[in-house]
């Protein structure tokens, strides 16, 4: 869906990026991490060529961008900024109609899509009439996010989206977004600077270093024990085991063979952290999963 | 609402002595008349150049343009309206060209200076949005920016028309037929009563000038629903300056 | 359009005042229009040699300590090959014979000017001082050479000279004495704004509706005004108040500068961030150490940005007072103005035109400085 060609970006004489590869498949959310100058912003803007590649080409739908209209292009992609670049002069129902009406859409069909789209990222339908300023940071990020969808692009382009919200609005907006992409199926690049954040969206992780692609794979893969070594301290927060563990579903290390009849039970879709916790609590060395069993040394062998 | 009041109760001090021996209230009116057309026809093109300098300054590709732009404001504060006029007499002659002149140049810098300030303030994530979601430069500009600056546009576009009514009332100085004419007239033949009446006149047409402005303005934010967060106007700076 | 861009298409103005414009003009005397020669063939070499000194100002290679002085030069000769061009232009006439300046020469002169400041900007704080030191010189020493004595600016200049240092005293003094009468309004009005914000609402708008009157207006109108009081109160001319003269002139002026002022010593006071304020009351610092040591620091910067825009305007509105019989630069100006006499325009428009820019230039140094150090 996305693909980057030996690209290379600089600014007067910085090289932002030297020569990136890298494949983002149809449907898949990725996010791009790494430290602040490491390009990963950069490499994201480049797919709405808000950014020029200086060398190298930029496939998007299998069309190099180079030779596409760039306000055509951008409102065939759905953009979300941590600032939420919503226009403070306009309503809210006119900030999220925005591209519709760009693309032409008669105002009728317009009102239908922002009723929808308040609805699909849970905001009260009074706040249509509102200007942005009224909101808070909250609201703003959601009536960004139903900006950036408001004309169904197949592509979304995030920067930072959940960075200036509190803590707990973010679990939510993230909540929200794992919701939306499993409904709709777009593709997804997602900056952070959040591996947490990046590690629990995401089914594909690119880890940027000074402008260039250190690891890209599934986040599990990152954080084991071959994975590199700067990708596996970075995603790892100081815990790779525990942070790979907390990626895979327990099922994974499931013996087939029955728990001993006292062995406390691990409920379904818990991971091989909350394995290893309910055995920390219980001082139980095997665990009762589903039908099979779950042992320790099995757990311990996936952590690396 | 308070500049119309100011230029209705102005406009009688000026015109009353007419009936009792003072400068004709016919002919006040007339001056008033040329005074307002000289005026506007000097700040209108200078207002419309100074937008399109001013956007020009803030594009991508005019940007080298700016500090020469900000030079030539800085030089023209240096120059006294009256003085300019003053200047442009050997240039052009008595009569209307050397006020023109001076109006062009009055009516350009304020309205150049307010629109680099409007839209340099304008939130750079708000136009990184626009192009973002797919306008064209030119959109982002018509759409975004403009109605974001508009405030801070508006303010220079008041001080440029009050300066340009102050500019043209100096034009009497150099032979131009203005609410000017009494106050000169007056001043030469010791005449308190005519410059007194010239006073009153030229500063109530000035009110007016501001009133009018501002009552247009305030329709056009009725109908377009701004955004009424207009940053006050910061240091004294964009104030306006009086031959 | 680059930088380099700009200095070509100075170069080009210049080169075309010198083909285009009258240079020198040479006339019977000093009121009458005379004949006029262009810049190339009234300074011959002279000119050539000045636009390729100039031309060593534009590129981008030459480096701008050498680009400024090469401009610099090149200005330099325009200036004194034009004042021995007027000599050579006199030579033979009637001794009331006058070589004016031309448009040409005014024009070339402000693009050659534009081109040396251009590049001098470019140097650092020192490089700076030195180029204006240099640039004084490269004036002062030919103007006591005599090189300029027959050019008629400076005939005109000998001829009245007592009466333009009068002006220029006046006018300085004129303006002084506004910019200290809008003080003591301005500040005791900002600083009770400041204490009860509900009382800078109505004063500002008092102030800003002085600012709509046209200048004329209220120089003129006082005059009625005063005389009106005067006629009421004649104890009051005994403290060498007039109808005519100094008083509508000051406090006219005044009234304009007090909005600046009074705006920018309330938004310095305001200056201070709340949270630093706040921190120091929580340190236990009285009101009085707060406003001393908070507050003044933050506020003097904003506060010299609203004294630069008054003193700019007050040596220009001063001008005005010409007309309402307070003398000063104004004075010479319009009668000039009445007399037709450019020359004797000048000597009042060029010295008011020099304080504003040298005003301007000294007070943006101290807000710079001011600025650093808060």
């Amino acid at each position: 869906m996305i693909a980057f060609e030996n690209v290379s970006v600089s600014f007067d004489a910085t090289e932002a990026l030297s020569c990136v590869n890298l494949q983002v498949a149809e449907g898949v959310l990725c996010a791009l991490v790494g430290p602040s100058g490491s390009g990963k912003s950069t490499l994201m803007k480049l797919v709405n060529r808000l950014v020029e590649p200086s060398a190298g080409r930029v496939l998007v739908r299998g069309a190099d961008v180079a030779g596409q209209d760039p306000a055509r292009l951008r409102r065939s992609i759905g953009y979300v900024m941590q600032s939420t670049g919503l226009f403070p002069h306009r309503t809210v129902a006119a900030n999220i109609g925005t591209v519709p009406r760009l693309l032409g859409w008669d105002s009728s069909r317009i009102a239908t899509r922002v009723a929808d789209l308040l609805e699909l990222v849970q905001l009260d339908p009074d706040l249509a009439q509102r200007l942005p300023g009224a909101l808070s940071g909250g609201q703003a990020q959601r009536v960004g996010l139903a900006r950036a969808l408001a004309a169904d692009p197949d592509i979304l382009l995030m920067d930072e989206p959940f960075g200036a919200v509190d803590p707990i609005t973010r679990r939510d907006l993230r909540a929200e977004l794992r919701r939306i992409h499993a409904g709709t199926g777009k593709t997804i690049l997602l900056v952070t600077h959040d591996p947490e954040e990046a590690l629990e969206l995401a089914s594909q992780v690119v880890v940027l270093r000074d402008g260039a692609v250190v690891a890209d794979g599934a986040p599990a893969a990152l954080v084991a024990e071959d994975a590199p070594e700067f990708a596996r301290t970075l995603l790892g927060g100081g815990q790779p085991g525990l942070r790979r563990l907390s990626l895979l579903p327990a099922e994974v290390a499931r013996d087939a063979c029955p728990a001993p009849a006292d062995a406390p039970a691990l409920p379904e879709g818990a991971t091989l952290a909350d394995a290893l916790s309910r055995m920390a609590e219980t001082g139980r060395d095997v665990l009762a999963l589903g039908k099979g069993s779950l042992r320790l040394e099995a757990v311990l062998a996936r952590g690396r | 609402m308070m500049a119309l009041l100011l230029a209705a109760g102005l406009a009688l001090v000026a015109l009353l002595p007419g009936w009792f021996g003072g400068f004709p209230p016919g002919r006040l009116l007339g001056l008033a008349a040329s005074h307002a057309g000289l005026a506007l026809a000097g700040v209108v093109p200078a207002a419309l150049l100074g937008l399109a300098l001013g956007v020009l300054v803030t594009r991508p590709s005019g940007r080298a343009l700016r500090p020469a732009a900000d030079a030539l404001a800085a030089a023209a504060q240096a120059v006294p309206p009256v003085v300019a006029v003053a200047l442009a007499v050997p240039a052009f002659g008595f009569g209307w060209g050397p006020t023109i002149l001076a109006l062009l140049l009055y009516g350009i810098m304020p309205v150049l200076r307010a629109t680099v300030a409007a839209l340099e303030a304008v939130p750079p994530e708000a136009r990184l949005a626009a192009l973002a979601l797919g306008y064209t430069p030119a959109g982002a500009l018509r759409e975004v920016e403009l109605p974001l600056a508009w405030p801070l546009v508006l303010d220079g576009l008041r001080v440029a028309l009050v300066l340009a009514v102050a500019t043209a009332a100096v034009g009497a100085l150099a032979g131009a037929a203005t609410l000017g004419t009494p106050i000169v007239l007056g001043l030469q033949n010791q005449n308190q009563l005519l410059v007194l009446q010239g006073a009153a006149a030229t500063a109530a047409l000035a009110f007016a000038a501001e009133g009018l402005l501002l009552a247009l303005a305030g329709y056009g934010a009725g109908r377009g629903r701004r955004s009424s967060a207009s940053p006050a106007s910061s240091d004294g700076t964009a104030q306006s300056r009086k031959p | 359009m680059r930088a380099g861009e700009a200095g070509r298409a100075l170069l080009l103005l210049a080169v075309l005042a010198g083909l285009l414009l009258p240079w020198l003009t040479v006339a019977p005397n000093r009121l009458l229009p005379g004949t006029a020669t262009n810049g190339f063939s009234g300074l011959g070499w002279a000119a050539a040699a000045a636009l390729a000194a100039l031309a060593l100002a534009v590129p981008r290679r030459v480096p701008a300590w050498l680009g400024a002085a090469a401009g610099l030069g090149g200005v330099a000769l325009l200036l004194v090959a034009t004042g021995w061009a007027a000599a050579d232009s006199l030579e033979g006439l009637a001794s009331a014979a006058r070589a004016g300046l031309g448009g040409g020469f005014w024009l070339g002169l402000v693009a050659g000017a534009a081109l040396v400041v251009a590049r001098g900007a470019a140097l650092p704080g020192p490089g700076r001082a030195a180029l204006a030191a240099v640039a004084l010189a490269a004036l002062w020493l030919p103007w006591q050479a005599g090189s300029f004595e027959s050019l008629s600016l400076v005939v005109e200049y000998r001829a009245r000279q007592a009466a333009v240092h009068a002006a220029l005293l006046r006018h300085l003094m004129l303006a002084g004495a506004a910019l200290a009468l809008a003080l003591l309004l301005a500040v005791p009005l900002a600083w009770a704004g400041f204490r009860r914000p509900g009382a800078a609402g109505p004063v500002g708008a008092t102030l800003g509706a002085v600012q709509v009157v046209p200048a004329i207006a209220l120089f003129a109108a006082l005059i009625p005004l005063l005389a009106g009081l005067l006629a009421l109160l004649p104890a009051l001319r005994g403290l060498g108040l007039g109808a005519i003269g100094p008083a509508p002139a000051v406090l006219a002026t005044a009234g304009y500068l007090a909005l600046p002022l009074w705006r920018s010593v309330l938004g310095g006071l305001a200056a201070a961030d709340p949270a630093a304020v706040a921190a120091a009351r929580a340190m236990g610092m009285t009101e009085g150490g707060i406003t001393r040591e908070v507050r003044l620091p933050l506020a003097l910067p904003v506060f010299a940005g609203g004294l630069r825009v008054a003193v700019v305007q007050a040596i220009g509105l001063v001008t005005l007072g010409g007309l309402v019989g307070a003398g000063g630069l104004g004075a010479l100006v319009f009668e000039g103005l009445s007399q037709f006499a450019t020359d004797l325009m000048l000597l009042g428009a060029l010295p008011i035109m020099a304080l504003a820019l040298a005003a301007d230039a000294l007070i943006r140094l101290l807000e710079h400085r001011l600025g650093a150090s808060a």
